[in-house]
């Protein structure tokens, strides 16, 4: 028996650590119109960001439904101790509504936790993985969720954009919006902060960016853990985690923007989310 | 004797003698090329001053003091106009109580003026005004100098200045280079020099220096600046524009221009000719004009209303501020960079039209104005920076200075612009930001010079690194790739261009296209600045 971790697709987890850790990720859609994808599941994020940048229908992406939940808390329902779904920040999309919907469902024997870490992408995913690591080394119930929102209060995210388009079209624009519309070719920075995406600052290339970006993480000494998202560009994702690699004192996890946030950035989008140890 | 009335005049004899040489006063100032403002910064503060006591009915000398001070501090433009005005304060403080002057109290106040001047700059640099207000300062500072005749004493004062700007060029090796004496010093010897004449009842008249200031003068040397001396009793409207066309006269331009009305000023070449003139009727100008070739850049702008234009200007927000949040003002030049500029979310902008060189007035104006109380200015101009920072000191609002020297630089700052942060927090964010970039200028040599290694030939593309003339040649490709040669040590990863006013789109594609070739791995990022006086300014990073 052990303490069950769910968790959703926006927090961009790679595929096999989810698999190793044990976590369940619920997909949220990617729609094309009419034309209804799960994210991960009927499209990948190669797929996705070739039909993103020639497909002349923008896509939206949509929250699992409450009933997406309740069929994995289900299955999930027998032989635990406890289940908790952790999810990306309520601000930005109604999955965690979705959650806590299905776990109060009275059919449901198992005692649930829904946590927002008030993230998105891997600085949701830091959180997850940490939580899973705990329940499969056999940690207690309380003693995950009181560490999970621990985490999530050192979770935090900094990324470089190609452009605020995407962000903008996708309705996420938030704070940010202030960055729209530059007459200068501008690559915008953008950080999340009390669960909403926020102006970071602007940079001229992306190398600057870059280099800006890290000075954010440096500030913080070494770290908890790290990793580096990005959505088209791989090579510049392994160069930004060797420049990052001494803050950890393991590897740095690098991941693949998926379908669902990868709507809301675009492509070219390179980003670092970590959590902190102060 | 000289009491107020007597003093009053001797300023306002200094005014007008410097105002007849405002021409030679800027051909001097040869560095950076282009940047003839000394004499017309220096006059534009004595003009403020002036118009301070020009209704004073008083025999009291320490009230004209004060008051002509009062009129300079808010008057003073540029680095040579702060020091001006600070050297006036010495007067105005030292002459407080003083009904009649004195050999003793004009001693008194070249101390003081000394004291003041030095204040107020951070790196003195000596071959200047500076060294002439301090060889004064040495002079009156001797016991038995303070007893000579007053009359006498001034005489004794205009011949030390002679020699002292005589001996500029030996302190400053860049003048010796450029073949000129301080512009500054001799704008400040002119002022000395009517002081004395007019105390002295002699006829107000300034005797040149032949060596230096014949060299430059019949050198053509006219600064690419307009004389920006609006006079307010003049009526009508501001008229300028640009010809060209070929084999252009302007022997006879000029002679046909000059009867329409009033401060006309004829800059350029056989190709190229800039016309600036007061006229009632501006129709004629552009008529008259038209004759001698194809009109561009035509700007008539009603005198009268010139000021409350800039006061609308300065004072429109383009970014909607919250109560306690941190403003942005910007001193640019082009309207370009001033969209540029708002879109970055500057708050208020001062677009200076000919040399930028906005008062300290016409900035602590716009920080007044502001809805906010604290402010960062961006003043993009070493020769904006002193008024800046007056403008900081005498503020009642939380005022801070980031000590931009170009507009790009101003950009680089602006990036880093965020609403969120206070103004400790947002200064030292657009502080540092400055040195993010290389900045640079293209500009056309308007006389032939040498500096140190470089011989400029008169209308050859100039270019600037980093505030530092570089190269010089008769492609504009050329100078560009040297340009970016210079900095070949670093990875260039994008190079932003600004066009000038007088730089066409076309031209700025061509000169892309064969930069891109040149240098493949490098982005080309091309905008309009609409700067006057600057082909290209440009950023690397």
């Amino acid at each position: 028996m052990s303490v069950k971790i769910v968790s959703d697709s926006a927090c961009d987890i790679p595929k096999e650590l989810a698999e190793e850790l044990d976590i369940h990720v619920v997909p949220l859609y990617v729609n094309f119109g009419e034309e209804s994808l799960r994210d991960g599941i009927d499209i990948n994020a190669e797929n996705f960001y070739q039909r993103l940048t020639s497909d002349p229908i923008h896509p939206f992406t949509s929250q699992p439904s409450p009933g997406d939940f309740l069929d994995i808390y289900q299955k999930l329902d027998s032989d635990n101790d406890g289940i908790i779904s952790i999810h990306l920040s309520a601000k930005l999309s109604g999955t965690f509504k979705s959650a806590s919907i299905a776990s109060e469902d009275q059919s449901l024997k198992s005692k649930i936790s829904v946590i927002d870490t008030g993230h998105v992408s891997m600085s949701s995913g830091l959180c997850v993985i940490e939580a899973a690591r705990l329940a499969k080394n056999g940690a207690d119930f309380d003693t995950i969720v009181k560490a999970t929102n621990d985490f999530a209060s050192r979770a935090h995210f900094v990324g470089l954009l190609d452009t605020l388009v995407y962000l903008e079209k996708g309705g996420r624009i938030g704070k940010a919006r202030s960055m729209l519309g530059s007459l200068l070719n501008i690559k915008p920075m953008i950080t999340v902060e009390n669960g909403e995406s926020k102006e970071f600052g602007k940079a001229r290339t992306f190398k600057k960016g870059i280099a800006k970006l890290t000075d954010y993480c440096n500030q913080f000494g070494k770290l908890h853990s790290l990793s580096v998202v990005y959505s088209t560009d791989s090579d510049l994702a392994l160069e930004f985690s060797h420049n990052l690699s001494s803050l950890i004192n393991s590897k740095p996890i690098i991941s693949r923007i998926g379908p669902v946030t990868g709507t809301h950035s675009g492509p070219g989008t390179i980003g670092v989310g970590f959590i902190s140890n102060i | 004797m000289i009491d107020g009335l007597k003093f009053k005049n001797q300023l306002i004899s200094a005014n007008e003698l410097l105002l007849q040489n405002i021409d030679i006063v800027n051909s001097l100032n040869v560095f950076p090329v282009p940047d003839g403002d000394t004499g017309t910064n220096m006059s534009l503060t004595m003009q403020d001053g002036i118009k301070n006591i020009a209704n004073l009915d008083t025999k009291s000398v320490g009230i004209v003091a004060q008051d002509f001070y009062k009129g300079v501090f808010y008057g003073a433009r540029g680095n040579s106009g702060v020091i001006l005005s600070q050297f006036f304060r010495g007067f105005s403080e030292s002459l407080k109580s003083v009904k009649i002057l004195d050999s003793n109290n004009l001693c008194a106040s070249f101390l003081l003026a000394k004291k003041f001047a030095y204040q107020g700059i951070v790196d003195p640099v000596e071959g200047t005004m500076l060294t002439l207000i301090n060889d004064i300062s040495d002079f009156c500072n001797i016991k038995e100098n303070q007893e000579i005749e007053l009359v006498d004493l001034l005489y004794n004062i205009s011949e030390l200045a002679r020699s002292s700007v005589l001996k500029t060029p030996t302190l400053l090796p860049i003048l010796e280079e450029a073949g000129v004496v301080d512009s500054g010093a001799y704008g400040l010897e002119i002022i000395l020099n009517a002081m004395y004449k007019s105390a002295a009842n002699l006829q107000i008249k300034f005797e040149h220096i032949e060596n230096y200031g014949k060299k430059t003068i019949n050198n053509n040397a006219i600064s690419k600046q307009f004389l920006d001396k609006v006079e307010h009793e003049e009526f009508g409207y501001c008229t300028q524009l640009l010809i060209s066309g070929s084999n252009l006269s302007e022997d006879d331009i000029k002679k046909q221009i000059v009867p329409l009305g009033k401060s006309a000023v004829l800059i350029g070449d056989e190709n190229l000719m800039k016309i600036h003139i007061h006229a009632e009727d501006p129709g004629s100008v552009l008529t008259v004009a038209g004759k001698f070739g194809q009109l561009s850049e035509i700007d008539i702008a009603n005198m009268d209303q010139q000021h409350s234009n800039f006061d609308k200007n300065s004072r429109k927000t383009s970014t909607e501020l919250n109560l306690g949040e941190v403003s942005v003002l910007s001193v640019v030049q082009g309207n370009g960079f001033e969209r540029i500029f708002r879109d970055l979310g500057v708050h208020n902008i001062i677009n200076c039209k000919n040399t930028m060189n906005p008062s300290v007035s016409e900035i602590s104006d716009v920080v007044d104005q502001s809805e906010s109380n604290s402010i960062i200015i961006l003043p993009n101009n070493k020769n904006v920076i002193p008024a800046a920072i007056q403008v900081a000191k005498i503020s009642d609002k939380d005022v801070r200075v980031i000590e931009s020297v170009s507009m790009t630089q101003g950009i680089a700052s602006m990036l880093s612009f965020r609403k969120d942060l206070n103004i400790d927090e947002s200064f030292e964010l657009l502080d540092s930001a400055i040195l993010e970039i290389q900045y640079g200028e293209i500009s056309i040599s308007q006389r032939s010079a040498r500096f140190g290694d470089i011989v400029v030939e008169k209308g050859e593309f100039i270019g600037f690194l980093n505030g530092q003339l570089l190269f010089s040649d008769k492609s504009l490709f050329v100078v560009f790739d040297k340009l970016l040669k210079h900095l070949e040590t670093q990875e260039i990863e994008l190079v932003t261009l600004y066009n000038g006013i007088d730089f066409a789109d076309y031209e700025s594609e061509e000169l892309v296209n064969c930069l891109e070739q040149t240098w493949e791995d490098v982005d080309f990022e091309v905008h309009r600045g609409e700067q006057p006086n600057y082909h290209i300014i440009f950023s690397v990073e």
